[in-house]
């Protein structure tokens, strides 16, 4: 019984650290992305820069901002 | 979205597909894209995220950390949103000062500036024993380069100066800035005028705490529960002082003396007023630290960490050895009101853990 509430306990404590993490649908297949989460992001491998020069938006400069990454396609 | 939210520090930036990135730069002048957007080379960022969607989302918080990879697009603007909210964590290279600080309840200082600067600051340092001791006790000091941190160095307020000029910034332990001073010609082995430096230390420290308001709210507590006050007189210089600390901060140890004691830790030459009251409860002979005494509620010495010897009075400090722990544990069986046997046994446990440890 103890164990039950220790658990109850655990999860509240770690629901009300950071944005609640788990109150947001994802989707997609999650075993890789899970993993993704909670570190430093990949690096962007990509080629010239529209509106922005590549040094505006290093991960080291863009530090203190919350970064909203959008992949798309035209096809 | 990308505007709205611009102010509050929202970045979006869009990475086109791979397939079709030839089309890119027509789309998104066709449709006015204000945000960065560049091509994935090759699908690379595509593979190293996990993309599988069009579009898909992710979102970085404040401290660099990717916290939802692929979010359901209903959902993007509620968690950007929460993410806003959140505070920017500390920069990594201010982790492990920053963790100190908080510990020793200090503030971080840097000095931004390359290797010779830091090192003419140093000699200066030597030079000037009270306010280095000062800049020793009250803060985490830090040497970064400003190429190597170039956006902390810009928040911290580093204009990229030459010459024989550097910066110091402060900041508290979470890293917020406090203030900066730039520095302008400190040659080697030349002092210079020292009181922009002293006054700048002195307004950014940690607001000085006073010994005699923490020693009277320990005897009130003490008073109402019919407790005694356990008295640690700690020297921010001294390791010892710093294990002892540990040693009073294990769960078992705070367990079994909470019911018969009031824990208090004094920094003689940090606090207000600290060397008057280790005076009074120690006596004119000052000694080695740490020391301990415990005292009635009234504030009476009724024992202390000066074991008998044939040599006289014998400082034991942080309890380490058995002898040390033996004596420990006797200034506890003399005071001691309620203790149980069960916690006693656990203080034992928890003193010989912590020697086998430290030694």
């Amino acid at each position: 019984m103890t164990k039950l509430w220790m658990a109850a306990i655990l999860a509240l404590l770690t629901g009300l650290a950071g944005a609640g993490q788990d109150d947001f649908r994802r989707e997609g297949e999650r075993a890789y992305k899970d993993m993704l989460e909670g570190k430093a992001p990949p690096a962007l491998r990509v080629g010239p820069w529209m509106n922005a020069s590549a040094d505006d938006v290093s991960w080291e400069a863009l530090r203190g901002k919350v970064v909203l990454v959008d992949f798309w396609g035209t096809w | 979205m990308s505007q709205r939210y611009a102010d509050q520090g929202l970045v979006v930036l869009g990475i086109h597909s791979t397939k079709g990135a030839e089309e890119m730069e027509a789309f998104a002048k066709k449709s006015g894209i204000p945000f960065p957007i560049a091509a994935d080379l090759q699908d690379r960022t595509k593979r190293a995220f996990g993309v599988d969607g069009n579009p898909d989302y992710y979102l970085v918080d404040r401290s660099g950390r990717l916290r939802f990879a692929d979010l359901a697009n209903r959902e993007v603007e509620r968690a950007v949103q929460a993410l806003l909210q959140e505070p920017a964590g500390l920069h990594p290279a201010l982790l492990q000062a920053g963790q100190t600080a908080e510990r020793k309840d200090k503030r971080i200082l840097i000095l931004w500036g390359n290797a010779q600067r830091a090192s003419a600051f140093n000699e200066v340092r030597r030079a000037s024993p009270e306010w280095n001791t000062m800049l020793t006790m009250e803060y985490e000091f830090l040497h970064l380069l400003p190429e190597l941190h170039p956006e902390l160095a810009k928040a911290s307020g580093v204009q990229g100066e030459r010459a024989a000029g550097f910066t110091l910034s402060a900041m508290d332990a979470k890293g917020r800035h406090l203030g900066h001073l730039k520095i302008k010609d400190w040659v080697r082995n030349s002092f210079g005028d020292t009181d922009p430096l002293v006054a700048f230390l002195t307004k950014h420290r940690v607001p000085p705490t006073d010994a005699k308001r923490l020693w009277d709210e320990a005897l009130q507590q003490a008073q109402k529960k019919n407790q005694r006050v356990l008295v640690h007189l700690a020297d921010p210089f001294s390791g010892w002082s710093w294990e002892l600390e540990a040693l009073l901060a294990r769960k078992g140890v705070v367990r079994a003396l909470e019911g018969d004691y009031v824990l208090l830790k004094i920094d003689e030459k940090r606090h207000q007023h600290g060397v008057e009251l280790a005076r009074q409860l120690r006596g004119e002979a000052t000694g080695t630290w740490p020391w301990l005494a415990i005292t009635d509620a009234q504030g009476k010495v009724l024992i202390s960490s000066d074991r008998p010897t044939d040599q006289g009075p014998l400082n034991i400090g942080c309890p380490v050895s058995a002898k040390e722990q033996a004596w420990f544990l006797h200034m506890i069986d003399a005071t001691r009101q309620t203790m149980e046997p069960g916690q006693r046994a656990i203080l034992e446990k928890e003193l010989a853990a912590f020697g086998a440890s430290a030694r």
